[in-house]
């Protein structure tokens, strides 16, 4: 019963929605495991602040991102301890912008 | 004119800042146009908050530069890659990808930017013309005449952008729907917070609208499809045309340009609707349509003309109504209000003087522009090059950056990713982002005019029908909803009854 409609029912969505939509999976391996990454970059910039946070999400956003054939994690990391202490001073000292600084930093100073 | 001759002093105030701002402006804006992913509404509303600290001036210097040279990059990218580099660019690559093939790639290069640069120029100057005359008639609307070009601007933008008109109201009723969030116009109750006071003023523009253009742009740029990318080599030679093709293609410039400035005085359908439009028509008005497509420069002229004169389009209702476009101006509304500046039936004559400004400074960032894409061509090109994968999430944490630094909330990140999932997730879904972001700044415009017209008339609705201006918008509005979904029903039973006799 159930193997009778469900081809059926796919057939008739796939006629409305077009080709193209419905080739196309709506889930993604690597747009996924992007979203993950965003939200645990998000979730730890309250603690850890933009630092700590930046350098684990940059290097692990690349790695997620490049071919496992052509992944060279030595450049990968280079580039991402180039690129944050980069950002960080152009925005907090030449834009003056705040940037996140991580309550569990400013716990540990209030005990010392 | 002398209105316009004294704007110049105030721009260069501080001449190293201010050029500073143009350069930099036209430079990083021209990268976000020709890297294809990422747009000129992105690189406009990544740096706003930077321009929060900065006078009123200044930050226009860089939000106008980044404008003009997001929408002139996206042609490198359009004739090299073949990619478009924007919506705007893409019947550029109709002819432009045909002519790098043969070896021609500079002088596609030259064309488009020359190209360019003169829509432009076209697009300012009927702004200059169009905008007092506007300006001196919007003196004329009340509070009823507002609520309804507002709502006749949210039904056109459903209208016309994306496939379906359904899809299209869906969106701008989420847009209007997520605008409720946060303290009511007039009497300031507290809508949908579900008691988070972080949400009483509602979600912050920022972080809203980079998360559903940018964030959702990025995530799905991440996507796993492979296209393989071919990029076409070129050397510099000279101008790239000879005078008598400039010449020969003046009547095309012209036309498309009209086209551009047309389309983009009407909300919600911007440079991604008239370069396709303005190809359109050229090639069915020239004397050889069957050479387009092969690899003629009319093609390049007629794209690249009608792109960049609807920046002067939709300048239009933005600066003599206050009311934005499309996105690109949604957000320069968002630069005008932190500055103080209210959209309504006053805002041209009130700010004449700031407008004088702008228009200044529009003509100042075509010229750098088009000097900058001129002979820093080959160094763009060479931005090509950089992979995605290592440039996408440097833009991500830029994004992070930007929608902290407005309140120095994390609060507003997490807003943020809120609209970043919900972009990707629609886009998935073909349902355009546009009309949502329409929804969401008109949806309180909209919503406070309507508010202040019901107390002035005592909550008698039939006011705004009878208004005659308001009328009218407000008739046209209903019947642009009605003839679609009388359409759509009649499609549907055609369709039915085609399915029954193949039967």
């Amino acid at each position: 019963m159930l193997e009778a409609v469900t081809p059926a029912a796919r057939k008739k969505t796939g006629e409305d929605d077009g080709a193209s939509s419905a080739s196309r999976p709506v889930f993604d391996r690597h747009a996924t495991a992007t979203l993950g990454l965003i939200f645990l970059y998000v979730l730890g910039l309250q603690y850890l602040g933009f630092f700590v946070m930046t350098l684990l999400y940059l290097f692990f956003q690349f790695y997620v991102l490049t071919d496992r054939e052509t992944r060279d994690i030595k450049r990968l990391a280079v580039i991402t301890v180039l690129f944050t202490p980069l950002t960080y001073a152009v925005f907090r000292y030449v834009f003056q912008m705040m940037l996140p600084t991580g309550t569990l930093w400013t716990q540990l100073g209030g005990m010392s | 004119m002398s209105d316009f001759l004294a704007a110049f002093p105030q721009i260069f105030a501080s001449p190293f800042q201010a050029m500073l701002l143009i350069v930099g402006g036209a430079v990083i804006g021209i990268i976000f146009g020709s890297i294809p992913g990422l747009t000129a509404g992105i690189a406009i509303a990544l740096f706003l908050p930077l321009t929060f600290r900065m006078d009123i001036i200044p930050s226009f210097t860089l939000l106008l530069s980044l404008y003009i040279g997001g929408i002139s990059g996206g042609l490198i990218s359009a004739i090299l890659l073949k990619i478009p580099g924007t919506p705007a660019s893409v019947a550029t690559v109709f002819d432009g990808g045909p002519m790098a093939d043969r070896g021609q790639g500079w002088k596609a290069l030259s064309v488009g930017i020359v190209f360019s640069f003169f829509g432009t120029i076209f697009g300012i100057l009927l702004l200059c013309f169009l905008a007092p005359i506007l300006g001196a008639f919007s003196l004329k609307l009340g509070v009823f005449e507002y609520f309804s070009i507002a709502l006749f601007s949210l039904t056109l933008v459903s209208a016309l952008c994306g496939a379906s008109i359904t899809k299209g109201i869906l969106a701008c009723l989420i847009g209007l729907f997520l605008a409720c969030v946060g303290a009511a116009p007039i009497d300031g109750f507290s809508r949908f917070t579900f008691g988070i006071r972080a949400l009483d003023a509602g979600f912050l523009e920022v972080p809203a609208l980079v998360g559903l253009f940018a964030i959702s742009e990025l995530v799905n740029s991440t996507r796993s499809e492979k296209v393989g990318i071919h990029m076409a080599n070129f050397t510099r030679r000279g101008f790239g045309m000879s005078v008598g093709e400039f010449i020969g293609q003046v009547p095309n410039a012209l036309r498309s340009g009209l086209i551009g400035v047309f389309i983009g005085t009407l909300p919600g359908i911007g440079g991604s609707v008239c370069n396709l439009l303005a190809y359109g028509v050229a090639k069915r008005s020239s004397k050889y349509p069957e050479k387009y497509g092969t690899g003629i420069i009319d093609g390049i002229v007629a794209s690249e003309t009608s792109n960049n004169a609807c920046i002067g389009g939709t300048m239009v209702p933005l600066l003599t109504l206050g009311i934005p476009g499309d996105a690109v101006t949604a957000i320069l509304l968002g630069a005008f209000t932190v500055n103080g500046l209210t959209p309504g039936p006053m805002f041209y004559s009130q700010n004449i003087r700031l407008i004088y400004v702008i228009f200044a400074l529009m003509f100042i960032c075509a010229i750098a522009t088009f000097l900058i894409q001129f002979y820093g061509i080959t160094i763009f090109s060479h931005l090509l090059r950089v992979p995605k994968n290592i440039l996408l999430p440097m833009v991500l944490v830029m994004c992070i950056i930007g929608s902290f630094g407005t309140n120095n909330r994390i609060f507003d990140v997490w807003t943020l990713l809120f609209w970043g999932v919900l972009g990707y997730t629609l886009m998935r879904f073909d349902i355009p982002l546009t009309p949502i972001i329409m929804g969401f700044i008109l949806g309180p415009i909209c919503e406070k005019y309507l508010r202040r017209g019901l107390m002035m008339s005592r909550n008698d609705f039939s006011v705004f029908f009878t208004r005659p201006v308001s009328g009218v918008f407000l008739t046209l509005s209903i019947a642009m909803v009605l003839i679609t979904f009388i359409s759509q029903i009649m499609k549907m039973r055609k369709n039915a009854s085609r399915k029954a006799a193949a039967e």
